[in-house]
């Protein structure tokens, strides 16, 4: 939600805020200029503190305070009351004496926030592409677990010296010295075993519309329509409340999009939605290992991220400032270790095989740093890691085009009642299957089956095989020592031959940090 | 109770759902050790003495 510069030795200077940012000295704090966020600056003798904030309609904030010199006591409720906002946000506070900082983040994550303490001075960035302009090292040990697809959510990113502050976590950091921490862990959840009337469908629509009405509403707003249950039940909530939305959608090509489209259509015309579709042939993922001079790669990708630019792009040109989407529905409604409804399914299957494939690209030493757990994991929050992990690599595209993301079905509320669920209602999301088929009828067949983007990419690499074969003469991570070029390349051949998916993930994954880490070299 | 949770506030679902930590602002006064010099050799107290000799 910021991006500031701060040399220590300014943080003896009082704050002045000019120009929609904080200056001290020749530092300055730049909160993300947006309608949907704002900044409170509270300040007492020799200490102050900012919070950089979603704006909540549920909450009165006396404004009178703000700027304005308080006592401590006051200071001490003010601080409380920030800590405890209903939605995301990221404090900065400073105590002169010492020239000393702290980070707090909020727990949505709705925007990534990265920093790099040096001896005399911290930068801050939702945006990890502001780092890159310095020569940066790559931490070895993340760069292997990431091509060995061990997903990390932590303070430790690929960049070494570059930390990224967690959901709740506090960075600490004065001349010298900075010191990280996490959180304590959520409250472990147990699903209830009695069933329920109406498999909650009441409380859960309740608790959506909380979502997507405690933030002031927007005149202008978009909503991301797959055409799978997840967007259409944020947009049918929106629709509620709201007119004038935009629904964007990627379609999958010929031969795949005939019930997606249908299922897109009835739900543009029940409600009463403003369509923007591409479809994903037309902005296909580059391959190009070649990075580009004009757009940062990232280690972290969308992985239909062209196509996806091109609708948000739209989006913004027809005056939308805030983007609505399905993320978190995966999550909503998950399956406890005792129930174990998918185990050896064959998605299982893939996922194992992925990894097992993935693991024989590495070389020993990068094999060895990759199975190694070293406890550098966020502690499980309100939300999960994975909606989390997906926000932080959407966020930095979206704040650049001007719009601010809004994911209901991350909402810490609904995802703890959706938890709490008994098994007959989380099972085939059967509490939000309800609530759509209440309010739009039979759009989704009780076999619906989900639309995957799974056979683009397959296809778009063995069109490509020869250019990624050439491009792949200078392998960067062979260099560092990471992989084997040779295996990258037969794995390659046999995705050509195959088209597996389950060969798919640990190439690209490769793929997407050779570009990465070309890009920094 | 550890020392550790007792800083922590107990769940409250009203006002504080998911148990946020709510620590207190940092220490108006500069914490001890902040202005201490890291040891250089040479300037480390391993190394040589403070102390007028006697």
């Amino acid at each position: 939600m910021i991006k500031a510069n701060v040399a220590f030795s300014d943080l003896q200077q009082p704050p002045e805020w000019r120009n929609d940012a904080l200056f001290f000295g020749e530092s300055q704090i730049a909160p993300y200029r947006h309608c949907a966020v704002e900044t409170i600056v509270v300040r007492m003798q020799g200490q102050w503190f900012a919070t950089v904030r979603e704006r909540c309609r549920d909450v009165e904030w006396d404004k009178g305070d703000a700027g304005a010199l308080v006592d401590a006591d006051r200071f001490n409720q003010l601080y409380k009351e920030a800590l405890l906002w209903p939605l995301d946000y990221l404090m900065i506070e400073v105590a002169q004496a010492g020239c000393r900082l702290k980070l707090r983040a909020g727990l949505l994550g709705s925007a990534p926030v990265y920093c790099r303490v040096t001896d005399d001075a911290v930068e801050i960035s939702y945006d990890l592409a502001d780092f890159f302009s310095r020569p940066t090292t790559i931490d070895l040990e993340m760069a292997s677990r990431r091509l060995a697809l061990n997903a990390d959510y932590s303070a430790r990113q690929l960049c070494s010296g570059v930390l990224m502050l967690t959901e709740r976590a506090t960075l600490y950091a004065e001349p010298g010295k900075s010191r990280y921490v996490y959180p304590s862990p959520a409250e472990t959840i147990s699903p209830s075993e009695e069933a329920l009337i109406d498999h909650g469908v009441e409380r859960f629509e309740q608790l959506l519309h909380r979502a997507i009405s405690i933030r002031p509403t927007p005149k202008r707003m978009a909503v991301e329509l797959s055409g799978g249950m997840d967007s259409a039940t944020v947009a049918c909530a929106l629709a509620q409340s709201h007119e004038n939305i935009i629904s964007l959608g990627v379609l999958l090509d010929d031969g795949y999009s005939q019930l997606q489209a249908e299922r897109r259509r009835m739900l543009i015309e029940k409600l009463g939605l403003r369509d923007t579709a591409v479809n994903i042939d037309s902005f296909p993922p580059t391959l190009d290992l070649q990075p580009s001079a004009s757009r940062p790669d990232y280690p972290l990708a969308e992985f239909y991220l062209e196509a996806f630019e091109n609708l948000w792009d739209s989006a913004r040109t027809q005056g939308s400032e805030f983007l609505f989407t399905g993320l978190g529905g995966d999550q909503l409604f998950p399956a406890y270790r005792n129930e174990e409804r998918s185990a050896g399914g064959k998605s299982d299957i893939v996922v194992a095989e992925a990894k097992r494939r993935a693991e024989l690209l590495l070389t020993p030493r990068a094999l060895n740093s990759s199975c190694s757990i070293s406890g550098f994991d966020a502690p499980v929050g309100p939300l999960s890691a994975s909606v989390l992990a997906s926000s932080m690599c959407q966020a930095p595209h979206l704040l650049r085009r001007g719009l601010w993301p809004i994911n209901p079905l991350s909402d810490p509320h609904l995802a703890s009642f959706c938890r709490r669920l008994p098994l007959q209602s989380r099972k085939d999301r059967e509490t939000m299957w309800r609530y759509l088929r209440a309010k739009l009828g039979e759009i989704f067949p009780r076999s619906y089956c989900k639309e995957t983007f799974a056979h683009v990419l397959p296809e778009l690499i063995a069109h490509h095989a020869k250019t990624i074969t050439t491009q792949l003469r200078d392998c960067a991570l062979a260099d560092l020592g990471l992989v084997n070029r040779d295996a990258v390349l037969q794995l390659l051949d046999e995705l050509v031959v195959t088209r597996a998916r389950a060969l798919t993930a640990p190439l690209i994954s490769f793929l997407w940090l050779e570009r990465f880490v070309r890009q920094i070299a | 109770m550890k020392l550790q949770d007792a800083k922590f506030e107990k769940q409250d679902s009203q006002s504080n759902p998911f148990a946020i930590q709510l620590d207190e602002p940092m220490q108006n006064i500069a914490a001890p050790g902040v202005c201490e010099m890291k040891p250089y050799l040479g300037e480390d107290s391993r190394w040589y003495s403070t102390q007028p000799g006697g």
